[in-house]
């Protein structure tokens, strides 16, 4: 069992990573691609803003490079086993990565026979009494002058390209952008007698120059801060196994629709969805079993077909439509005097100064925190739980029904077993087992959240987050969202078949 | 089988009994605490207004005695004055000397004045604007049954995801903040002039090179630390143009000012590498941050917080704990800053909730646990006609400065290196002739907003007051297709070209709402009445940027909006926009150019405005777009709250008072 158990769990490495890798493609390769939601408010930009604000976005999730190599850097970041360098971690928890590099400035070889190299910088070696907080002020001194010399070079080389992209197009030169809209350069170059011509050449050689000159800054600032970072100005994270190769926390990333950590969004979003869950299965399945344990008991009966036919006719209501009902008419004073379930959200306003329980005083009696929270969420849950009741008590029914008929059951009659306790303790036991698999299966659902009824009553919940990942097209939050979710399903399958075996000795895994 | 309740069963209850309690009085201590912390909290909150009206109060006696050490100065000088003339034994003053001691002393009280208020002046005769002391338009203070105290929930579409100023990019989190950071100057809501709000004066460069302004005595954040000339530096320098932090939508546009020098403790200079018309706004409105309290923070905590909100405004976040920020999921709750230099708002709290829902809005909002909600067109109308619905809150529909128009662009130039028929203008005026926009009003928006005009539209100042929208007139648009050659040649009932090409384009629309796509059957219906085959082509909403960038349509629909009461047209309009992909998407170039150098150029207001009415008639005789719709704010009210006036800049929170 336990090597069944390893194995399924070394084969659930490469299934997660082809699904991430699916679905990240699917999306990457989508019209627009990663990161289009960005741009998207830029609208009555002036061009020059436009290009260097998408430079700046670009240069920060690196998103100008080639959606399989941007899946790969994430994989490198949620990867346990890191390469290279150690991060640093900041005494806010902030990982400090080593300094990016600098790209080469397009076209020097228009204005320079060799790229300038940086020039080397004597390594830093921190005084007797240099303390943590001076260390990491030299850091964050050139951390910033770092960024500031990076800068210049990126609105260089936007103003450059916007400069560039006026005088192809005066030029009507074909094929000179990319599908994003991006200047070829390579098609500029062998262009190059073309652009010499047109009156823009003297705008786009003091740029060329210019960039250069912020090239070389840039360099030479990188060699700096990389000289402060090998000083260890602040704790090392991760564990080191050999050179070069550590262990360390996965890094979920930084969701740049929300520019802020995954990790926190999730943590978040999870619980309020985790929440409705928990109170809502529950009220599922102590309805749905045993309503479906009597209409299999009275098989054919009124009972069996008045629940039988409710619970069909529920389940195919649709729930956005309910949802809506439910707020129109349970929730607005306009109709029944007693609509005044809340519409939306999980507190109400005053409930910030409840106390916890409800209580009396001096302004009179207050529900408290507890029961505010219920009494907001009565209308989603009941959303979320009218149409579970169809399949549970079928499938409940179903499996007793078959039961019924077993040999072992009619020997237990024919004994004369009190009826009580064919039904519960023969013919209910061995109908539990299709409905424990139904319950594994329910995790993944919980974790993914219910889309529909977090946008209705506008709950912030892993649905939402979800759906906004994928409309957005935000990459780590999409990825990480899909690698949760792919991972709890495969863990729920996994789960499913231990809880099999452990149920039935007929199945072994050998 | 046996249920005989045992020892071991009854251990088991008494220990999940016990459990059971023990978990109860935890809960019941817990809640003493808070009460507690409740109580700690309020007495803190009234600690603070006393602190801040004894503060006030020293500042007035302060004031008072200053102006009584000048008065003595004054008197002191004038008495000097007297005893030089005494000494000097001039008893018989000629009426030319007279005179002259007049002209003297007048001459010498502007340069006391130069020195005692405006020797922070860039010597030369640039004039200086003095701003008046910041006040309500309506005052809530002087309306009749004004109370202090209560909360103004207003209701968000969606949930803004982030607040800390700069960073937060989406309009909720800009409406939050306009109420917690206060800029240099802001558009007076009802005039809408450029109007000082932390700036007491200012001096600006007639040739449009640098400004000079001086910030207003007594002006502090909501920490009660005094905003100074360093504050707007830094604001500038180290905050917007900082690298590390995400603030790049504001840098990447504030490209025209070179530096902010700090010349005194209270005095600023902007100095621009262009003269630019829209230099005083860009200068004067974006928010003053606190130094001292940004400073603090690493780069990654501010890019990485939620609601680092600090500012000088009138209401504040009460909790500006950075590992305890405020999360999106939760209402933003901004409380009055009891410390406000300003005229102090009269509601003790503003709440911010969002509900995506538009029923579960409206619901809330019929409850009355929502103050405000923007209502659809639809539900505006059929909602505000209801039985006593006007007793219970304000409907207010009215067109103001942040107001935008819809449109259909047409394509002007090539689509893929070939001409679409609307690069000839008789064909874009017979587009705009056979649609009805009034109708489309009337019918799609419930008659809710104006026929848009053009670029810019009543009440800008900025719109020709000569020009009105063209008239519905499907026979002109015939004979106007006639002329460009497009006729029914081979009685199919569609119109052809000299060559034979049938008359049929693409629309081009986003995805969503039932109002769009009304729109578009209606334009296919009445391009189908006269004989133009209209093909509708449905895109998701994030491909928009990629069709305009690629020019990839013939004809698409889409709004623009508006911030300011004049927008510079140069990045849709000019044809410069047309290369390199920039936002002239339709690469119309009828000499527009001429007009839209000009008003950039142009730094004197009324010529400017007089330039833009030109540029107005020549795109209205182009109709590079057929403007449809101008759409006004809706807003639902709760009439528990008084003194909501809706004015020409939009609405005034600070000034509600809440008195049901």
């Amino acid at each position: 069992m336990g090597v069944y158990i390893l194995r399924r769990l070394l084969l659930m490495i490469p299934t997660l990573l082809g699904i991430t890798f699916l679905v990240f493609m699917l999306i990457a390769l989508s019209p627009g691609g990663i990161g289009a939601s960005l741009n998207v408010g830029s609208g009555q930009m002036e061009q020059t803003s436009r290009a260097i604000k998408e430079a700046y976005l670009e240069d920060r999730y690196g998103l100008d490079a080639p959606a399989s190599v941007q899946y790969v850097r994430w994989l490198g970041r949620i990867s346990p086993i890191k390469l290279g360098k150690r991060d640093l971690l900041d005494p806010t928890g902030e990982y400090i990565r080593s300094p990016k590099e600098v790209k080469e400035p397009p076209l020097w070889e228009w204005y320079v026979t060799d790229l300038p190299i940086p020039e080397p910088t004597d390594p830093i070696e921190w005084d007797y009494d240099a303390t943590e907080d001076s260390k990491s002020r030299v850091y964050r001194r050139q951390s910033n002058v770092y960024s500031q010399s990076r800068a210049k070079l990126i609105t260089g080389r936007a103003q450059l390209d916007t400069e560039l992209g006026k005088a192809i197009g005066e030029l009507e030169i074909k094929n000179a952008f990319n599908s994003k809209g991006k200047v070829k350069h390579d098609v500029v170059d062998s262009n190059r007698e073309q652009i010499e011509s047109s009156p823009r050449i003297a705008e786009i050689n003091r740029l060329g120059n210019d960039l250069i000159g912020y090239y070389q800054e840039a360099i030479n600032e990188r060699e700096n801060l990389i000289a402060v970072f090998d000083a260890v100005p602040y704790p090392q994270a991760g564990v080191p196994v050999v050179p070069g190769l550590y262990l360390s926390k996965p890094d979920l990333g930084r969701s740049f629709s929300k520019s802020r950590p995954v990790s926190e969004l999730i943590a978040e979003a999870l619980p309020i969805t985790i929440l409705l869950n928990l109170i809502a299965i529950p009220i599922i399945y102590f309805i749905a079993i045993p309503s479906g344990m009597l209409a299999a008991v009275r098989s054919g009966g009124i009972f069996d077909r008045i629940s039988g036919s409710m619970y069909i006719a529920l389940w195919s209501f649709p729930i956005p439509l309910a949802g809506v009902l439910m707020i129109g008419y349970l929730a607005s004073t306009n109709y029944f005097d007693f609509g005044v379930f809340p519409a939306s959200g999980l507190h109400s306003a005053a409930s910030e100064d409840y106390t916890y329980l409800p209580s009396q005083s001096a302004t009179g009696w207050q529900p408290g925190y507890l029961l505010d929270m219920l009494f907001h969420i009565v209308l989603p849950v009941s959303c979320l739980v009218y149409g579970g009741f169809a399949v549970l008590s079928k499938q409940t029914r179903a499996a007793m029904l078959d039961n019924f008929n077993m040999d072992y059951v009619r020997t237990a009659k024919a004994k004369g077993v009190a009826y009580k306790d064919i039904v519960f303790r023969h013919v209910f036991r061995n109908s539990l087992l299709p409905l424990i698999t139904m319950f594994v299966s329910i995790f993944p659902a919980m974790l993914a959240g219910s889309v529909v009824i977090e946008k209705i009553f506008t709950i912030p919940g892993m649905g939402q987050l979800t759906l906004n990942s994928i409309y957005l097209k935000d990459r780590e939050l999409l990825l990480a969202n899909t690698m949760m979710i792919a991972a709890v399903n495969l863990l729920a399958l996994l789960l499913a078949d231990i809880l099999y075996s452990m149920a039935d000795p007929r199945i072994s895994y050998k | 089988m046996q249920n005989k309740f045992g020892l071991k069963d009854f251990v088991l209850m008494v220990l999940v009994a016990v459990v059971g309690v023990i978990a109860f009085m935890s809960m019941k201590q817990n809640d003493r605490l808070w009460a507690k912390t409740q109580d700690l909290i309020s007495t803190v909150g009234t600690v603070e207004q006393q602190a801040a009206k004894l503060e006030r109060n020293l500042q007035n006696t302060q004031a008072s005695t200053d102006e009584m050490l000048s008065k003595a100065d004054e008197i002191g000088a004038k008495v000097q004055n007297l005893d030089d003339l005494l000494s000097s034994g001039a008893f018989t003053v000629n009426t030319s000397n007279n005179a002259n001691s007049n002209r003297n002393t007048g001459s010498q009280s502007t340069q006391s004045e130069n020195t005692g208020r405006g020797s922070w002046a860039r010597p030369g005769n640039v004039p200086i604007e003095w701003q008046p002391k910041l006040d309500f338009a309506n005052s809530p203070y002087e309306m009749e049954g004004y109370k202090l105290g209560g909360e103004f929930t207003e209701i968000f579409e969606a949930q803004p995801s982030k607040l800390t100023p700069v960073l937060a990019e989406d309009v909720y989190g800009r409406r939050v903040d306009d109420q917690i950071c206060e800029t240099l100057a802001a558009f007076d809501p009802v005039t809408l002039e450029v109007s000082g709000v932390l700036a007491e004066a200012w001096q600006y460069d007639p040739n449009g090179y640098w400004l000079r302004v001086k910030l207003r005595d007594n002006i502090n954040f909501s920490d009660g630390v005094e905003v100074t000339a360093e504050d707007v530096r830094w604001s500038f320098h180290d905050y917007i143009n900082n690298p590390e932090l995400e603030t790049e939508s504001l840098r990447s546009i504030m490209t025209s000012i070179e530096e902010v020098n700090v010349i005194s403790e209270k005095v600023v200079e902007f100095i621009f590498n262009e003269a630019d018309a829209y230099n005083l706004q860009s200068a004067m409105m974006f928010y003053i941050l606190p130094k001292h309290f940004y400073s603090e923070l690493t780069p990654a905590q501010i890019n990485q917080s939620t609601a680092l909100a600090m500012g000088s405004g009138p209401f504040k976040i009460a909790n500006l704990d950075v590992d305890n920020q405020w999360a999106p999921g939760e209402d933003v709750v901004l409380v009055r800053n009891e410390q406000y230099w300003g005229p102090k708002p009269a509601l003790a709290s503003l709440r911010f909730k969002a509900i995506t829902e538009d029923i579960a809005r409206l619901a809330e909002f019929r409850n009355s646990t929502a103050s405000m909600i923007r209502p659809s067109s639809p539900q505006f109308s059929k909602v505000s006609r209801e039985q006593g619905w006007d007793n219970f809150a304000y409907s207010n529909n009215w067109i103001n400065i942040r107001s935008g128009y819809s449109f259909i662009a047409w394509q002007c130039g090539p689509r893929n290196g070939k001409l679409t028929p609307f690069h000839d203008k008789r064909v874009r005026q017979a587009m705009t002739l056979i649609i009805d926009r009034q109708l489309i009003i009337d019918d799609i928006y419930e008659g809710i907003g104006n026929v848009a005009v053009g670029p810019n539209n009543p009440p800008s100042p900025a719109a020709n007051p000569e020009i009105d929208p063209w008239p519905y007139d499907p026979e002109r648009a015939v004979k106007l297709l006639e002329e460009a050659g497009w006729v029914d040649r081979d009685d199919d009932g569609i119109l052809e070209n000299e060559r034979g090409d049938e008359f049929s384009f693409e629309f081009t629309r986003a995805t969503g709402g039932q109002t769009i796509e009304r729109l578009q059957k209606y334009l296919v219906d009445q391009c189908a009445s006269v004989g133009i085959r209209c093909n509708p082509r449905i895109v998701d909403w994030s491909l928009y940027d990629q069709i305009m960038k690629n020019r990839d349509f013939d004809a698409i629909t889409l709004g623009w909006s508006a911030t300011a009461p004049e927008s510079d047209p140069k990045q849709i309009w000019h044809s410069e926009s047309i290369q390199n992909q920039g936002h002239n998407f339709i690469q119309w170039d009828a000499g527009q150019d001429v007009y839209i150098d000009k008003i950039k150029a142009t730094l004197d207001y009324e010529e400017r405005m007089n330039v833009f009415h030109q540029f107005h008639a020549l795109v209205n005789e182009e109709q590079p777009y057929t403007f449809i719709r101008v759409s006004p704010w809706l807003r639902f009210i709760n009439k528990d709250f008084q003194n909501v006036e809706t004015y020409p800049k939009g609405l005034e929170q600070r000034e509600f008072f809440y008195a049901p």
